[in-house]
């Protein structure tokens, strides 16, 4: 019972950490910019004004754009359960747990589509198009990584790939693979969070937005869950990338110490992290919408070099 | 209630569908009597087909019977049963069920017409030959089956023959399907030749005695010829023309059922029939099937037409369908036995589910053209309003095809990852490499299926109407019934995916072990830590219900944050401050153009714009835009063909010279030839 609750305050940890995680690369990139910036935490004061504020609906619009949110929330809200935070085991740890990951998120985008969809506005199926066909570039790249990742622990359990990635030396450390499917993965949570040089969080202007385009037409408690939802896609992504690459400091054991450390190296890593994107944000310009093929494709080549590697090795 | 039932029952079902429709002929004077009796022939046949074939999946026992013997060993029909023909009756049996229950509703709607009789005997006819080629019990049943089969569904592609069109694409088909039916001719009776055996379970024993090079070519043959039917690019062309204009529940009945015929062939000949052989059959098959489903995917991600759009998409997943039997194959030709019923497992469960949500989706096409009377995505739009129940089924099969979870497409996809998966763990060097591009290939299809598909449903359904077109409003009770039982299916295969893994893997079992050849050197256990039995783990039922809860948990914690904002206002949808007007809103051809430009190296799309009929050159107030995708088979392999055969015929026509001098000469020199040929085999 105690392993279920805590299993389940992993999931919580994600939400809640989930703006913070938004407002620190904010400000990450405002120090970089020599700006002041928001506070750290005014994606929370952020998402309590849209909750408290009334709403404004299209009138174009069908039951589809009310229900989405909704549906949208919870589906992220569950794939929180599938990721370990500091113990290996999540609540919903299951062999191919990965695959059900990735295949949520895609449940998440098509409906988030389909209702940017039915108000009719251009922008929505315009930032709709756009997110489809970038993800559809990216999803064969995303699966060649993680077999990449997997290939050598010869298991599709997260916590199989976190054990035995734990109770080795390190000796995949010494891989030039693991190098690469770092890069690979890493081109791909730029991709897959709509980070800068494949999509600009922070614009407005109508002809290169893409999820924001996405989100135009919703105001109130709906743009607070759709906003919530990106950040909670954005946490879920970092966590696996930092539960496949540098899962130290992790803890099998439930003492409250072991815990509350594995929490704060946890908290860490995702901050590292944090600082990598806004580096890269910071350094680049957003890229022609048909350069974003090209850039996924180094990550393909990325991955395939690694899978080479590891055959060879 | 056993001796009702027993595991050749469900030839009843096919006896009821086959006979049932002659006896409209007596029906031609009363006709209202005559349909209802032929709705009832079509739905009893159905139901009755699943109850039995569901029996039969429960209590597997492999049978055979007898109906008819002729003069000669192999002029006989003979049927049989199994658990693997019990999958495929029982798909056919519920998407006939509900189709039929939709076409009571759907042909009411086009008023009383003697060719209604026909149409409707021809379903239900169709429905019996498809049921007969999977029991088919020896190879002439089976040809006479699938020969029959071919012929009911072309007269019923030919339904609306006043229409040029639906002419040309009739005899294409027509054409198509028996250039398939000779590879596949050839194919079985190099199989009688070499075992002296027209029955399947004899021919199965003996398969073993076929040499190498043999085998090989019956393989290729089988390939071709049901990769034909299947669609498979390149033997592709027949099909998006086709499948669109026949009757809406005629192309759910083909798409959805006909064209897994020939994966239930194929799957008899490579798995049943023939023994193991070489990985590259698995290899090649698996090759085949990625190139169709990528391009099948592309093609349909283009397509403007829904129904054509909708026969693409069949491709693709027929394409995928043939990948995974590749994938058995692989495993099959390196004896990794419980690999190989996995792999089967999932392509049978992919075949089912693709039949049930692909069935759907044509019903609801159906639905909207025949309440819309247009077929264009780029024209309509805005249709939830209107037919809400209709918007539902399909977004429920919009969601199944895009294979999201818990809805029924994914159980079949994952299962296929874990075994490509699987394909890339056992193996080293080359077919690791040619699994990781399959795994590509399958995620890249999955993900350009549900870009095609979002556009499907929001050009269809949401948004405003893009051109003015009178909305019929909702489909009659019939119609709704038809869907709904379909999308409710849908979404109960997929919250039960681990019940029908395990059914399915039993039969995959079944198929997998029954092989009388099978050797010593079968490796039960599976190399590596590799934890096989992971595809049994996925419970989408577990995983529906978590997403219910949290569904529930959100909602809740968003009323809980609200507070006291209730309010929601109606306004127009922001339009950069102009009022929105139907044709400035995104068109369904613009939805998919990044994909265009994206494959532009291989697609080659072309584009025209000109200033439309009688207007100013250089101020025009209207454009023509159209947009061309290459057609490689047509102009690569089709016309090529063609004109050389014709260029051949004109040649060949000049010996038709019309002298009697002539003729006298040819004939003299054909005895000497013949002369010369009997004298030559004499002396031998």
């Amino acid at each position: 019972m105690t392993t279920y609750a805590l299993d389940l305050l992993q999931a919580v940890v994600l939400v809640l950490v989930a703006p913070l995680l938004q407002g620190l690369i904010k400000k990450l990139k405002a120090i970089l910019q020599g700006r002041v910036g928001p506070p750290l935490l005014q994606p929370y004061f952020d998402l309590v004004k849209y909750f408290r504020k009334d709403e404004v609906v299209s009138i174009q619009a069908s039951w589809l754009f009310k229900a989405v949110p909704v549906v949208v929330f919870g589906v992220l809200l569950t794939t929180t359960l599938f990721l370990p935070v500091w113990s290996p085991m999540a609540l919903m740890s299951s062999p191919g747990d990965v695959v059900l990951l990735i295949y949520l998120f895609a449940l998440a985008r098509v409906l988030t589509a389909v209702a940017a969809i039915d108000t009719g506005s251009s922008f929505g199926a315009m930032g709709a198009s756009r997110d489809m066909f970038i993800s559809s570039l990216a999803e064969p790249v995303l699966f060649v990584t993680l077999l990449g990742v997997i290939l050598p622990q010869k298991s599709f359990a997260l916590a199989t790939v976190i054990m035995q990635f734990l109770t080795g030396h390190g000796e995949n450390l010494l891989s030039p693979a693991y190098y690469m499917l770092f890069g690979a993965f890493f081109l791909l949570l730029l991709t897959e969070t709509g980070r800068l040089p494949v999509d600009n969080p922070d614009t407005h202007l109508e002809l290169t937005m893409i999820h924001e385009g996405m989100l135009l037409e919703y105001s109130g408690k709906s743009l607070a869950m759709m906003t919530w939802s990106a950040q909670i896609k954005q946490v879920v992504l970092f966590t696996l990338f930092v539960d496949l690459y540098v899962p130290w400091g992790m803890t099998v054991s439930n003492g409250i110490n072991s815990i509350a450390l594995g929490l704060i190296v946890f908290l860490f890593k995702l901050g590292l992290v944090a600082v990598l994107v806004a580096v890269v944000e910071m350094s680049n310009a957003k890229m022609r919408l048909f350069r974003v093929p090209r850039f996924l494709f180094t990550a393909f080549m990325l991955a395939v070099a690694a899978l080479v590697t590891e055959s060879l090795l | 209630m056993s001796s009702f039932l027993s595991s050749t029952s469900v030839l009843g079902g096919l006896f009821i569908l086959g006979v049932g429709p002659f006896a409209a002929l007596f029906f031609f004077r009363r006709l209202t009597v005559g349909l209802r009796w032929l709705h009832t022939v079509g739905i009893g046949g159905a139901f009755l087909l699943v109850v039995t074939s569901i029996f039969g999946l429960l209590h597997p026992r492999a049978s055979q019977i007898s109906v008819w013997q002729g003069m000669f060993p192999f002029i006989s029909i003979h049927y049989r049963v199994d658990s693997l023909t019990n999958v495929f009756t029982l798909l056919i049996g519920v998407v006939g069920l509900f189709v039929s229950v939709y076409a009571v509703g759907y042909l009411r709607d086009k008023g009383l017409r003697t060719s209604l009789l026909w149409l409707l005997a021809g379903t239900s006819l169709f429905l019996a030959t498809m049921v007969s080629v999977i029991l088919a019990g020896n190879i002439f049943t089976f040809l006479l089956s699938w020969e029959s089969m071919a012929l009911v569904s072309f007269l019923l592609v030919m339904y609306e023959h006043e229409r040029s069109e639906v002419r040309t694409a009739g005899y294409i088909y027509l054409a198509m399907t028996h250039i398939g039916t000779i590879f596949i001719t050839i194919g079985f009776f190099i199989l009688a030749h070499s075992t002296g055996s027209y029955e399947f379970v004899g021919m199965a024993m003996k398969t073993g005695v076929l040499p190498a090079p043999e085998r090989n070519w019956v393989f290729v043959l089988a390939l071709i010829g049901f990769g034909t039917k299947a669609g498979l690019i390149p033997f592709h062309i027949w099909l998006p023309r086709a499948h669109p204009v026949a009757p809406s529940h005629v192309s759910a009945l083909m798409s959805a059922v006909m064209l897994k015929t020939a994966v239930f062939g194929f799957l008899l000949l490579t798995l049943v029939l023939l023994p193991a052989g070489p990985w590259w059959w698995g290899a090649l098959t698996a090759g085949a099937g990625a190139v169709s489903a990528f391009f099948g995917i592309l093609y349909a991600a283009s397509e403007t037409d829904l129904k054509r759009m909708l026969a693409y998409s069949s491709i693709e997943n027929l394409g995928l369908i043939f990948l995974g039997i590749g994938v058995t194959l692989v495993f099959r030709a390196q004896h990794q036995v419980a690999w190989e019923s996995l792999a089967l497992a999932a392509t049978l469960y992919h075949s089912f589910n693709h039949g049930i949500f692909k069935s759907l989706l044509f019903l609801g096409a159906g639905a909207v053209i025949a309440k819309t009377h247009v077929k264009r995505l780029d024209s309509l739009g805005g249709l939830i309003g209107s037919m809400p129940w209709t918007a539902l089924f399909m977004l429920v099969g919009v969601l199944s095809i895009s294979a999201l979870p818990p809805f029924n497409g994914f159980a079949g996809e994952w299962m296929w990852i874990q075994a490509l998966f699987g394909m890339a763990v056992l193996n080293t060097g080359g077919l690791t490499w040619f699994a990781v591009l399959l795994l590509a290939a399958l995620t890249l299809t999955g993900a350009v299926v549900a870009m095609t598909f979002v556009r499907m449903f929001g050009f269809t359904f949401l948004a405003l109407p893009r051109t003015k077109f009178e909305s019929g409003g909702e489909v009659n009770g019939w119609m709704k019934a038809g869907m709904g039982a379909l999308a409710l299916l849908c979404v109960l295969l997929g919250l039960t995916s681990a019940q029908g893994q395990t059914v399915l893997g039993d039969v995959a079992q079944g198929v997998v072990g029954d092989r009388p050849q099978m050797g010593l050197n079968v490796n039960v256990a599976v190399a590596g830590n590799v934890a096989l039995d992971s595809a049994a783990h996925l419970n989408l039922g577990r995983v529906g219900l978590v997403l219910l809860l949290g569904i529930a948990v959100g909602a809740l914690l968003v009323r809980w944050l609200r507070g006291k904002a209730r309010r929601v206002v109606l306004e127009e949808t922001w339009n950069c401050g102009g009022p929105l007007e139907p044709r400035m809103t995104y068109s369904a051809t613009g939805f998919t153009k990044p994909i265009r430009v994206a494959m532009k190296m291989i697609l080659r799309s072309t584009r025209e714009l000109q200033a439309g009929a009688g207007e100013d050159a250089d101020f025009p107030t209207k454009y023509v835009y159209s947009n061309q995708l290459h057609a490689f088979a047509e102009s690569h392999l089709y016309r090529p063909f063609l004109t050389g055969t014709l260029r051949l015929a004109q040649v060949i026509r000049r010996l038709q010279n019309g002298q009697v001098q002539s003729y006298l000469g040819y004939l003299f020199v054909a005895v000497l030839v013949v002369l010369l040929f009997a004298s030559e085999v004499m002396s031998s």
